[in-house]
């Protein structure tokens, strides 16, 4: 055995596999055909895989089938199993009925009534309560409308009849009855503008006269307040002359007092 | 490749008819393996692709083409018949309920094997710290005499129940990575690329683990020789 053995026999193996290089194929050949031991080796692998070839398989006990009941049949791995298009239109029919499921839900009402549940979908009727208030508002409102359309077809009529009154002058008549109404137009002008001079003259007049006795009032008060006032300062000075008196009094008796004891002395 | 021998033709002419007859009949045998093979692939294709919709019938079809594959496979690396048969029938169930997410990018077979290895090395991963297989208790549990009545009345050839025994009782002595390597190098002829990309290991990963268990092998099948 040489210390190339070693090196070949790790490559023994590998040949077998097709692993090596065509040089290194073609050295191991040559080293197996020159020393015995590593070609015994070969050759129990060869015997090794041999055995392993001709071992082949065994019949099966039994067929594995699978049958449908066994895939897991929760919904959402049947959705996953759907076709694309499939998929989108179960999507389509369960967010249908879960909207449809939500709006019944929402209206269910369960209610109870003098002891006796009842339970029903939708909106419920209830009695009709009289409101007095709003009975009242309608007459009043259908009394206006009432009163409304008989003025509308007073005034209609009028209309009519002037119309028809007017059809019936002559252009003469009509001349005239047009000349009364312009005279008749300016003097109710003549009329208002009169008014409204009134109006402001006499506004201005009594805004003067208001002026004037504000103004006498203002005055009064003013004197009476100045009168007040003069009386105070007089009070004022008249007690502090009083004071003084007082004062000088005082230091008058205070010398006194001051001066009799160093006399004495 | 079949061969045709014409003994009535001695001459150097009709031995060379003989060859040339049986180097086009060669090919034609080859041509009609290659295309039976593609048939094979677009009708298992198709069923994959009917089973994805959830055709039963359509995956039992393939159950029926793999299960002996797949059984065989639970077999040599668990080395139980009982516990293969109900491996088998996981790995097909499994298979079933996996079918929707098998991308045909790769081969079925790739996709099967790679359930049946990884369902296998798991159960003997779980299998009490302790037990051991030696070649005595897989002798028991082959059952010798029960392997020879079903081999005979099926295949008639004692020679290979024993050879299975044998390398059944010398896979024993692999731990389970090594022996997932060396079935499918060996038994599924695999491509080194492919057990790779089935065992989700590095090449040189799957390398290291098929000549160690190899070497085992050698030791083992020897020494009962």
């Amino acid at each position: 055995m040489t210390s190339q053995c070693s090196e070949h026999q790790q490559r023994i193996p590998r040949s077998f596999v097709g692993d090596l290089t065509a040089e290194e194929q073609r050295s191991l050949d040559m080293h197996l055909a020159a020393c015995l031991p590593c070609s015994k080796e070969h050759q129990r692998y060869e015997e090794t895989l041999s055995l392993l070839h001709s071992a082949g398989d065994e019949p099966i006990p039994r067929h594995f089938f699978v049958y449908p009941k066994e895939r897991a049949a929760n919904p959402w791995q049947l959705f996953r199993q759907m076709m694309p298009r499939w998929q989108a239109a179960a999507a389509g029919v369960a967010a249908l009925l879960l909207l449809l499921g939500g709006a019944t839900v929402s209206a269910l009402q369960v209610r109870s009534d003098h002891g006796a549940w009842t339970v029903s979908f939708g909106r419920v009727a209830t009695p009709a309560s009289i409101d007095v208030a709003a009975l009242k508002a309608d007459i009043l409102r259908a009394a206006d409308e009432n009163n409304r359309a008989a003025a509308m077809g007073w005034i209609q009529n009028l209309r009519t009849e002037i119309t028809n009154s007017h059809r019936d002058l002559t252009q003469q008549q009509q001349y005239q009855l047009a000349a009364v109404l312009t005279s008749l137009e300016t003097r109710i002008n003549d009329r208002i503008t009169a008014t409204a001079d009134d109006l402001r003259t006499g506004a201005q007049r009594s805004n003067a006269e208001l002026y004037q006795a504000v103004s006498l009032q203002h005055e009064q008060d003013m004197n009476g307040v100045t009168a007040r006032l003069d009386k105070v300062v007089e009070t004022n000075e008249t007690r502090a002359r009083q004071t003084d008196d007082i004062l000088d009094t005082l230091l008058q008796i205070a010398n006194l007092n001051l001066k009799q004891p160093g006399d004495q002395k | 490749m079949p061969h045709v021998k014409c003994y009535w033709m001695e001459s150097e002419e009709a031995r060379d008819q003989t060859g040339r007859i049986n180097g086009e009949m060669g090919t034609m045998w080859a041509q009609d393996r290659s295309l039976s093979a593609a048939n094979d692939q677009v009708q298992e294709k198709a069923w994959v692709a009917a089973s994805q919709r959830g055709d039963t019938l359509a995956f039992n079809r393939l159950v029926l083409k793999w299960e002996r594959t797949v059984y065989n496979v639970s077999l040599r690396m668990l080395q139980d018949r009982d516990e293969a048969t109900e491996a088998t029938q996981e790995v097909f169930l499994s298979a079933f309920k996996n079918i929707r997410r098998f991308r045909q990018d790769s081969k079925f077979s790739t996709w099967l094997y790679r359930i049946a290895v990884n369902h296998c090395i798991s159960r003997a991963r779980r299998r009490p710290q302790g037990t051991h297989f030696s070649l005595d208790n897989v002798d028991q549990s082959v059952r010798p005499a029960e392997q020879l009545r079903v081999t005979e009345t099926q295949d008639g050839d004692v020679l290979r129940a024993e050879d299975r025994s044998r390398v059944r009782a010398a896979l024993a002595f692999l731990p389970p990575d090594q022996r997932a390597v060396i079935e499918l190098k060996f038994f599924q002829e695999q491509t080194f690329e492919d057990i790779a990309a089935i065992l989700h290991v590095p090449l040189s990963t799957i390398k290291s683990r098929l000549y160690a268990g190899l070497e085992i092998l050698k030791v083992r099948l020897s020494a009962r020789a």
